[in-house]
């Protein structure tokens, strides 16, 4: 839902705006200013005089990691860009307020009107477009970097991609992206949108763009130039197009109309005013929860994005607008209203308790008394995202993280010299115990911190900026943690799913799954719910990934949920119920096997053999192999040899057989260890224990190498090692292909007979 | 005598008329005269009737062309008062037709949660029948 506010300030066309810190925007019209309007009181507080030949066409505002201040970038018709700086004074108890407006520089940057002026996401770029058809891009401080294309006609609309790395932009009928990067190759994609002219284009998430013509369409393309969504035709030409920071959004603006569309393009409702005119410009705020358009009649709209919903076990929170939200009690379906006087920036529930945030401040609720919120003034912090566990929650403002516990108080507060508005809630895991974000200037590392202190989960004393927790090969997309256990897990921009133990000062990633679009933690069960494409699953226990690698793949269990469609997203994982969007915006649930959920928390209280029966009732291999894991992990031999027994798997229970006859205690309790995949142990068994004993673990693990290596160590069995080797080729029929076997086939006779006399067949 | 009468008063150009009475002026003439004097009068007064008539149809007539200019505004004004309504039904229209098309999507959208919770009661159920048994 979309509801509009009116700002009238223009006397003519107005297609220059932004959304300044501290609830103002920044508009200006052919009457030569800018001015800056609060949001809340809709008062023009200031003006800024651009020059009796300036004509506004665009501006921008150049992120920053000041509450206060900003710059502003203004595109004119004379083909100039102008930069303010915009800085607002206010006493210690807020009542003096001033603003101030100062000239930075202004420098000629087209032939013809600049057309379009737009900073990178990261702010350290801008990239300008005009009537000469040259798309420029510009550094902070306004010095030509480079000069992207030239294309002999006008080009009337340009946007950054969110990790700043491409440029798309609008010539004629034809949309064309570039690639920036200075050392590769510039690679472009081109195609054609709409006829005769396209006249807006935006990005959306990585890989969508969206775009309006005067054929009166918008269309939705991949990054390959794919349709993906094409609209009904309007009357009139499309005049703008925006998505949100978000990509959660998109807006598309006509002559007299604006229209709040899903990401897929479906539109979910508009404002119609008749003499509205055209909206020439969308500008989001960084929460996403509103925007602002300049008309054709110079009127400023604001528009309320409401609607969004969010929930947990019990309660289910809707947005109603812009300072209202709906609470209503799952099961007993009672409503309640939450008012706050300043507007909502997030909304988070969770555990017992609803986080508000607002421009201004926290609102904490405790479930079932919501008329009495704890309130925390977070001074100079917008909390932009919340996130929550058991006793504690992360607030994610512009450039800080502050923990603090639901009675109010602060935990710790980490403050970075870097912009954090543009991170989302994947980007961000919490448990009782650590904090880690992806960093947003470079998405391959994680950085990490205690939530008490707020140091270094590393130990590092430097900063933690300069010092992330890891630093993985890709671009890391997803991030979480499992409550109450060290154990982190992220995803990469190659679907990659790895698994982390924290603690100790060098952390390595095991990389145990692939294909992973997004993973998620319950909010109270040792489950990460995984999504592959449009199919979701659960891996019980992420932490069995550390005990036996096999067992993971084994051990994930399918949730079922119907009609999910392409690209659906998690967005809740509440005890065993996964709640996920599709891409037409409907909620699809679904839940684990209610087995499973009675199974881990039996083993949470140590209630092995409860564990066994609800394996025995439920008959499920996957949960037998998930009970398995539980038992390697907690050393539980008889529990182990039982889910072996149930699983088939005569081999294993001939090991722990053997391994509790043994009167050698450390020796039990690695040969048991050797069950899992723990390369370690392997090592230790092999010095501890006869060689003998040793070998067959590892040809039924096909460790050629490794046992190769051990027989010429031990000086004995290297021709039993090569004739189970060449049992194995031969079973396969496959060519020796490692070079120590090839050496050692030449130098040693394998008689069958030698073997046989001294290698038990039995095993 | 009388021949001779009528002859001297020829010569002088006097005639006798019927009543005996004597003539300047040729009878036949003279009855001309008459009628033509009063057939003059008859026109005049035809002439006088017909001015009149006319000042009456164009003072009638103007009467009627003011009449139909203003029926011809109010026609002006009523098509065009209709052909807006026309334009105005249509964006209505379309707007309405929007405004089905998102109550459709939003009904899509609420079937499949219903679906998807349907899901989960049946299989809950499922689990609790096998509970029982």
């Amino acid at each position: 839902m979309i509801t509009s506010h009116e700002y009238k300030i223009h006397e003519s066309i107005c297609s220059a705006l932004g959304f300044g810190p501290g609830e103002v925007i920044f508009s200006a019209s052919d009457n030569h200013k800018l001015t800056v309007t609060t949001i809340n009181k809709k008062e023009n507080v200031a003006e800024f005089d651009l020059g009796a030949d300036a004509y506004p066409v665009d501006l921008t505002i150049m992120p920053s990691l000041n509450r206060k201040g900003c710059q502003i970038c203004v595109a004119c018709s004379d083909g100039s860009i102008t930069m303010i700086n915009y800085n607002k004074d206010e006493s210690h108890d807020r009542i003096d307020v001033s603003y101030h407006l100062k000239l930075e520089k202004k420098w000629p940057a087209h032939e013809g009107a600049a057309i379009q002026v737009i900073s990178s996401p990261s702010g350290s770029e801008l990239a300008s477009c005009g009537e000469d058809g040259v798309v420029k891009v510009w550094s902070k401080s306004g010095l030509l970097r480079s000069t992207l294309t030239n294309l002999g006609h006008a080009v009337y609309a340009l946007d950054w991609s969110p990790d700043g790395s491409k440029v798309v932009y609008a010539c004629q009928s034809k949309i064309e992206i570039k690639t920036l990067s200075g050392n590769t190759k510039q690679t472009s994609e081109v195609w054609t949108a709409h006829e005769p002219v396209v006249s807006c284009v935006t990005w959306g998430s990585g890989d969508t763009i969206a775009s309006g013509g005067e054929d009166g369409k918008y269309k939705i393309w991949d990054l390959f130039g794919r349709l993906l969504f094409q609209s009904a035709e309007h009357q009139f030409p499309i005049t703008s197009i925006s998505f949100s920071p978000n990509a959660e959004s998109l807006l598309v603006g006509t002559f007299g109309i604006v229209k709040y569309c899903d990401p897929s393009g479906k539109s979910i409702s508009s404002v119609q005013q008749t003499n509205l005119g055209s909206p020439f410009r969308f500008c989001w705020s960084q929460d996403n929860l509103i925007a602002a358009t300049g008309t054709g009649s110079g009127k400023l709209l604001r528009l309320d994005i409401a609607g969004s919903k969010t929930e947990d076990e019990t309660h289910q929170l809707l947005q109603m607008n812009s300072k209202a939200i709906k609470v209503t009690e799952i099961d007993s379906a009672t409503t309640d209203m939450i008012e706050t006087t300043e507007r909502i920036t997030s909304i988070s529930t969770g555990y017992k308790n609803i986080v508000i945030g607002t421009t201004e401040q926290l609102q904490i609720f405790v479930k079932g008394r919501l008329n009495t919120p704890q309130l925390v003034d977070l001074k100079e912090h917008t909390p932009n995202l919340i996130k929550q566990t058991d006793q504690l929650f992360a607030v994610v403002s512009t450039s800080a993280i502050l923990i603090l516990t639901y009675e109010g108080r602060i935990q710790s507060e980490n403050r970075f010299n870097f912009n954090l508005t543009a991170m989302n809630l994947a980007q961000v895991a919490l448990n009782s115990r650590f904090c880690v974000i992806v960093d947003p200037r470079d998405a391959r590392n994680l950085i990490g911190f205690e939530n008490l202190t707020g140091k270094a989960i590393n130990g590092s004393v430097k900063s933690l900026e300069s010092s992330p927790l890891l630093t993985h090969k890709e671009n890391i997309r997803h991030v979480e943690l499992q409550a109450d256990q060290q154990i982190l897990s992220f995803v990469d921009e190659q679907k990659d799913l790895y698994i982390v133990k924290l603690g100790g000062a060098k952390v390595v990633p095991h990389r145990i799954m692939s294909n992973v679009t997004a993973i998620m933690t319950s909010s109270t069960l040792p489950v990460l719910s995984i999504l592959k494409g449009s199919q979701v699953e659960a891996l019980v226990n992420p932490a069995i990934a550390f005990v036996d690698n096999a067992l993971v793949a084994q051990s994930t269990v399918a949730i079922e949920a119907t009609n999910l469609g392409r690209n659906p997203r998690l967005f809740a994982f509440n005890e065993g119920t996964v709640s996920l969007r599709n891409h037409d915006g409907s909620v699809i649930r679904g839940s684990l096997n209610p087995l499973a959920t009675l199974l881990i928390k039996a083993v949470k209280d140590r209630k092995f053999t409860e564990g066994l029966s609800i394996c025995r009732f439920a008959a499920d291999n996957a949960l037998w192999m998930t009970l398995s894991g539980f038992a390697l992990e907690h050393n539980q031999t008889e529990v182990l040899a039982e889910c072996y027994k149930a699983l088939g798997r005569v081999d294993r229970v001939r090991q722990i057989n053997r391994a509790t006859e043994t009167s050698d205690k450390t020796l039990q309790v690695i040969e048991l260890k050797a069950l899992g995949n723990e390369p370690e142990t392997m090592d230790t068994l092999a010095k501890r224990s006869e060689i003998i004993d040793t070998l067959p673990l590892l040809f039924a693990k096909c460790a050629w190498k490794e046992a190769l290596e051990l027989a010429i160590k031990k000086g004995s069995h290297i021709d039993t090692v090569l004739y189970f080797r060449s049992n194995y080729l031969k079973a396969r029929e496959k060519e020796e292909d490692i070079e120590k076997f090839r050496e050692m086939n030449q130098k040693i006779d394998v008689s069958w007979e030698d073997i046989k006399a001294k290698y038990p067949m039995t095993a | 005598m009388t021949e001779e009468v009528m002859s001297i008063l020829a010569y002088h150009g006097l005639s006798i008329d019927d009543l005996s009475q004597v003539r300047i002026v040729n009878p036949e003439a003279a009855d001309a005269t008459q009628t033509l004097k009063t057939n003059n009068d008859e026109f005049v007064s035809s002439i006088e009737d017909i001015n009149k008539l006319i000042k009456d149809f164009s003072e009638k007539s103007s009467k009627l062309a003011e009449q139909v200019k203003t029926r011809k505004l109010n026609a002006i004004a009523v098509r065009t008062r209709l052909q807006a309504a026309q334009r105005q039904t249509d964006i209505e229209k379309n707007s309405l037709l929007e405004k089905i098309e998102e109550y459709k999507l939003l009904s899509e959208r609420l079937r499949a949660e219903h679906d998807a919770l349907r899901k989960i009661e049946q299989n809950q159920n499922a689990l609790l029948q096998q509970f029982n048994s």
